[in-house]
């Protein structure tokens, strides 16, 4: 305990009364109550913990504090006024601050972009980038910590990402902060630090909830204490009144033994041994024995290694080190070789990982066995029936029948119908992680009379639980972790929460982490060059191409570098470089636009129409006439996609049809003559430089103007990047995705313009190729397509060097037919070769 | 027990099939003549190149990607084999290797970059497409040549007990992929790759190989598609295969497949290939414009994505 850090007890600097009321809120999903009345005072100056076990209801609670969640009875008052809190935004401006478990900052912005987002200093086209830096740099060393400022936040430790968004709470100067478990990542010097912050929040009269279920760390921060319980509040008590044991009962409210089976004998053979277990930073020369019949609990703080050993057994997680099975060495793989094993893991979160949602019962059951039961080939129906019958009753899972999508099942039976599919053949190790999150009591006491039976059954199970309660009460032994080591080993009857997290935090100023984790880290800062260069990677690269294009070009054609051939390559740029703008908008926010196409022939088609000699109307109207069609365009994309929810690429393909349908009935054919003043203005040259190239350029110049120093910019990284750290910030990411699809259908109504005074008449074919080069100047230009990364600059690149390669096939005399091999060849090889520069994520998504 | 069977999958599969008797309720209450034997047979002919093509696309949906380079593959298949029979009997068996061939190395490269090289399906297969018409245009200089051989018209043009060979061909291939989808471990692979390909990578699913098998039958399916198109009509056409990229999405999606992956049938792709070419015979009587058949189709897309949704807050289906 004594090496733990602790704060000195300290009346509340400020005696005030109440900051944050909560009079009897309830919260029902469906049929579920996650809150029952629920009353909550927080006084300034206080530290106040809320505690309760997994599912208690205190993220809910929170949630609905902050706005992100709407009560469905009860009141809130803040300063003694009752208040409506109906989004983060109400909440930021009556001083209510969040800082959430998984931290909600957009991993593709800079820490001072993201500590300001949402309420950046400045007009909306003029961020005052200098100040947000240095107000950023002070908020940060004002927490006792030193953070370069520049640095993108994906290159940051959970432990200082936790920092940025306190910083960032900080901005509004909350008289509540609310941290949800935030120590959950954190290793024991961070914990002290994080303290000591606290602290002099404390001290400044902030009232701070600390939500949390680690009983010694409330002991050391907290002045009071509220428990909630299924939902209820069980109580409020102040530090002083209140021990550990009488936390623990008010918490679990009931006998601990009481729930969990007894124990076994655990003296069976060796069934799987572990020695000298490594994997990078997660693990370091872990090496335990399991023997039939034993229940093994991995525990400790969260993310300390626990996890890692199951995923790195069951060959997700690369990792060295010597593994057997049975007395048979085993070198993991990946988990098909795992299961063939007979090693199964059962992963904590069961939605992403475990169930396929909209599948039956007995399709989900039978699924990792079919290779076994029935080769390749065909399934026997009523094989599959009686397997998935007999996991049913085995487990009393509640179902309508086997055929009910999982999806209509509740929390605990869609865990028995997990366990009833493992449980259908006969595995030898068992890994469980979390077996009962997101499961009602009842459902728990028979989840652990099941996985103890399977152990009696000669089955070497581990067990790998954030619940500590859990881990003690199910475990035979219990391995305790810290930084990827095993600190400590006990016995399950011996156990306690305070022991666990005594070993899991104690060590940490003993001995040194596998990767130095406690050692300070030197502060990274990062040159300009640096950012520079990973903003403008794509656009350097493509910089390089052209000038090697040019050079190459040049020589083998002189007639390249001549005024007329140039004037002539800008004149075939400016339309792509335009519908390229608006595509790279809607794919920065994850979306595409198929339709470019088809509404850039429908542009021509309308210009061959409207602006014709002597009796047309005049060259603005008509342009006024098609931008307002592109707004309409832009409109109809929007609504389908945001509005209606429709997937982008199906929207976006029924509108490319849909337009594409609308110019054929307007011009079946190529035809009109587009009058002289209409090709004049639009392809007005300036020397041997057209007009319409000059606008492109501003417009790009403008766009990444916008990006960098607009609020605009911040609100399209964001929506890209991190659409749910967006909303809870306030921004609505429906709102800048329906904006960036209207931008998309301006800017391609514009290059229809161009178009049309290029080619001079209407040509339901002429946007045709725009779709695919469009999206190919995007991409070779290095915009993620999973959103959130790329600059406007390598997009006029990514055009320029698509018109300039084409110019240059044609002056070699290269057939017109190979456009579209190459363009398509480039696209498949930029997106290739990015998508791979991206980090990795365990497995195929 | 027969009777809940029947009823269940009257359940998952009524919506598109009731859609289709309507319409052609509808398309013989306009034109008494669509009811005869002939024009039924005619719907079938027609439907029959859609439908195998869309076939393939379902299992590409299915997979929670999607495969536009279907219209290269068309295009090039009908140029490639035209250009290698050249009208004799004797090279048909070479024509359809070369064919097999090429769809398959499609396929398989569409497989291997959405797999290995993570680029997203839409992107893959849109610059596959262009890649393969552009391929189909530089092997012709643009003007085609070539004719498909008698023996091998026959397989398109016969009809057996008065339906056009080609229906019974499609409704073969479509009836067995869906007893393969439906009853074998390679077709639960693809639904379940489909609805949560990381879950199940974790239950020891080859999700990699599943994957690039499924483009490769996609491309597969689209190369008989074209095959067939090419013994109905006997001579090359440049972008022959280009009204297919849109109209195999639209008979997947009328036909209630979910485009997250992992929901969906073959069987409901069959009455989805009948009900739009229904529709488009319908759009002819009434002397519709190319024009409007495309916006029709546009909203049709929309529209049943829409649809679908509605009805599935009733209940999840799962067919």
């Amino acid at each position: 305990m004594s090496e733990r850090p602790t704060i000195t007890p300290q009346q509340p600097a400020r005696s005030a009364g109440p900051v944050l009321e909560l009079r009897g809120i309830s919260k029902r999903f469906g049929s579920f109550e996650a809150l029952k009345a629920a009353d909550f005072t927080c006084l300034a100056g206080e530290v106040h913990a809320l505690m309760g076990e997994n599912g208690a209801g205190k993220s809910t609670l929170m949630r609905i504090v902050c706005g992100l969640m709407k009560p469905s009875a009860g009141t809130i008052s803040v300063d003694g006024r009752e208040v409506l809190i109906d989004s983060p935004v109400t909440a930021a401006a009556l001083g209510i601050a969040m800082v959430h478990q998984d931290t909600r900052l957009v991993p593709d912005l800079s820490v001072a972009r993201n500590i300001w987002l949402g309420r950046e200093p400045g007009g909306p086209f003029g961020l005052d980038l200098a100040s947000m830096a240095d107000d950023a740099a002070a908020l940060i060393a004002q927490l006792g910590v030193e953070i370069d400022p520049a640095r993108p936040v994906y290159s940051l430790s959970v432990a200082e990402r936790q920092i940025v968004e306190i910083a960032r709470a900080l901005t509004i100067e909350p008289r509540v902060l609310i941290l949800d478990e935030p120590t959950s990542a954190l290793d024991g010097a961070e914990i002290a630090n994080l303290f000591a912050i606290v602290d002099r929040l404390r001290q400044r009269g902030t009232a701070v909830i600390f939500i949390s279920h680690r009983i010694p760390e409330v002991f050391s921060v907290a002045d009071r204490m509220t428990v909630l319980k299924d939902g209820s509040i069980v109580g409020t008590v102040t530090r002083s009144e209140v021990t550990h044991d009488g936390l623990v009962s008010m918490m679990v409210g009931r006998s601990v033994e009481f729930a969990y089976p007894p124990r076994g004998k655990a003296d069976g053979e060796v069934r799987l041994s572990v020695a000298g277990l490594s994997s990078g930073s997660a693990l370091a020369d872990v090496g335990f024995e399991v023997r039939a019949g034993e229940i093994v609990g991995l525990g400790g703080i969260q993310g300390n290694g626990q996890s890692d050993v199951a995923r790195a057994l069951f060959g997700v997680l690369p990792a060295q080190g010597r593994i057997a099975i049975d007395g048979q060495s085993y070198l993991p793989h990946n988990p098909a070789k795992a299961i063939r094993n007979g090693l199964i893991y059962i992963p904590g979160d069961r939605h992403a990982e475990g169930l396929f949602m909209g599948h039956s019962v007995r399709e989900n059951t039978s699924l990792p066995h079919l290779p076994d039961w029935f080769g390749l080939g065909v399934i026997s129906r009523s094989r599959e029936n009686a397997v998935t019958a007999d996991a049913m009753a085995r487990f009393a899972t509640k179902a309508e029948s086997a055929e009910a999508p999982v999806s209509s099942l509740s929390g605990g039976n869609q865990q028995k119908v997990v366990l009833g599919r493992w449980t259908a053949a006969d595995p030898k190790v068992f890994i469980f992680e979390d077996p009962t999150r997101g499961v009602d009591v009842g459902a728990k006491l028979e989840i652990y009379r099941q996985i103890r039976a399977l152990a009696d059954a000669g089955a070497a199970v581990l067990l790998v639980a954030s619940d500590l309660m859990e881990l003690i009460g199910l475990s035979d032994r219990i391995l305790v972790f810290s930084r990827g080591r095993i600190v400590d080993e006990m016995r399950g009857e011996d156990g306690t929460e305070e022991r666990i997290v005594g070993a899991a935090t104690g060590v940490g100023e003993q001995t040194a982490g596998p990767a130095g984790t406690t050692q300070p880290q030197p502060v990274t800062k990062v040159s300009t060059g640096e950012l520079f260069w990973s903003r403008y990677t794509g656009a350097v690269l493509l910089a390089a191409l052209i000038v090697v294009l040019f050079g190459v070009t040049s020589y083998v054609s002189p007639f390249f570098f001549t005024p007329a051939n140039l004037s002539n390559v800008a004149t075939q740029v400016a339309p792509l470089a335009l519908v390229a703008l608006g595509q790279f908008v809607v794919m920065l926010v994850r979306g595409i636009d198929l339709s470019v196409g088809p509404v850039m022939s429908l542009v021509t088609a309308i210009v061959s129409y409207l602006a014709v000699a002597d009796s047309g109307l005049d060259t603005t109207t008509t342009i006024l006439v098609c931008l307002a069609v592109g707004l309409l365009v832009g409109l109809i994309n929007a609504a389908l996609t945001v509005w209606l929810r429709i997937p982008d690429l199906i929207a976006t393909l029924a509108t490319y049809s849909l337009f594409y349908g609308v110019v054929l009935i307007v011009r079946p054919a190529p035809g009109g003559l587009v009058s002289l003043s209409f090709i004049d203005t639009i392809g007005a040259q300036f020397g041997w430089v057209p007009a319409a190239a000059v606008a492109s350029v501003l417009m790009y110049i403008l766009a990444e103007a916008c990006l960098i120093r607009g609020r605009i910019g911040q609100r399209l990284y964001a929506t890209g990047s991190a659409p749910e750290a967006a909303a809870a910030i306030g921004i609505r990411p429906a709102l800048v995705r329906s904006a960036a699809y209207v931008f998309c259908g301006l800017m391609a109504a514009a290059a229809g313009l161009v178009l049309a005074a290029r080619i001079g008449s209407g040509d339901p074919q002429a946007g045709s190729a725009y779709t695919l080069s469009s999206i190919t100047a995007v991409v070779i230009g290095g915009t993620s397509v999973f959103g959130g990364r790329g600059t406007a600059v390598a997009t006029l690149l990514g055009a320029i060097a698509v018109g300039v390669m084409q110019n240059a096939l044609n002056l070699m005399h290269v057939s017109a037919y190979w456009q579209y091999v190459w363009t398509g060849l480039l696209t498949l090889l930029a997106v290739s070769a990015y998508s791979m520069r991206l980090p990795r994520r365990a497995g195929p998504a | 027990m027969a009777w809940t069977r029947i009823r269940k999958l009257a359940g998952q599969v009524a919506p598109i099939w009731l859609a289709v008797i309507l319409l052609y309720a509808l398309a013989a209450m306009i034109s008494p003549a669509m009811l005869k034997p002939e024009q039924v047979a005619n719907i079938l002919q027609v439907a029959a190149f859609l439908g195998v093509i869309a076939t393939g696309q379902t299992v590409a949906l299915l997979l929670g990607g999607i495969d536009l380079s279907v219209a290269g593959v068309v295009t090039l298949t009908n140029i490639v084999a035209t250009s290698v029979m050249l009208g004799s009997n004797d090279r048909i068996p070479l024509a359809i290797l070369v064919c097999l061939v090429l769809s398959l190395m499609v396929g398989i490269v569409n497989g291997v970059l959405v797999t290995v090289g993570r680029v997203a399906p839409i992107i893959a297969t849109l610059a596959m497409n262009s890649v393969l018409f552009g391929a189909a245009l530089i092997y012709t200089d643009g003007s085609p040549y070539g004719a498909a051989a008698p023996a091998f018209k026959a397989l398109a043009e016969g009809r057996i007990a008065g339906v056009p060979s080609s229906a019974i061909w499609w409704l073969a291939i479509a009836l067995a992929l869906a007893y393969v989808l439906r009853r074998t471990t390679f077709g639960r692979w693809v639904y379940a790759t489909g609805a949560n390909g990381r879950a199940a990578y974790m239950m020891g699913v080859p999700v990699v190989a599943v994957t690039i098998a499924g483009y490769a039958l996609s491309s597969t399916l689209a190369m008989v598609g074209g095959l067939l198109l090419t013994a109905y009509i006997g001579n090359p056409s440049l972008g022959i295969g280009n009204p297919y990229m849109l109209s195999s999405i639209v008979a997947v999606v009328v036909g209630g497949a979910a485009l997250t992956g992992g929901q969906g049938s073959v069987i409901a792709t069959i009455a989805g290939a009948i009900f739009i070419t229904l529709l488009t015979s319908l759009t002819n009587i009434a002397q519709v414009s190319t024009g409007a058949q495309f916006v029709i189709q546009g909203v049709l897309i929309a529209a049943s994505v829409l649809l679908y949704r509605t009805l599935e807050i009733g209940g999840q289906r799962t067919m």
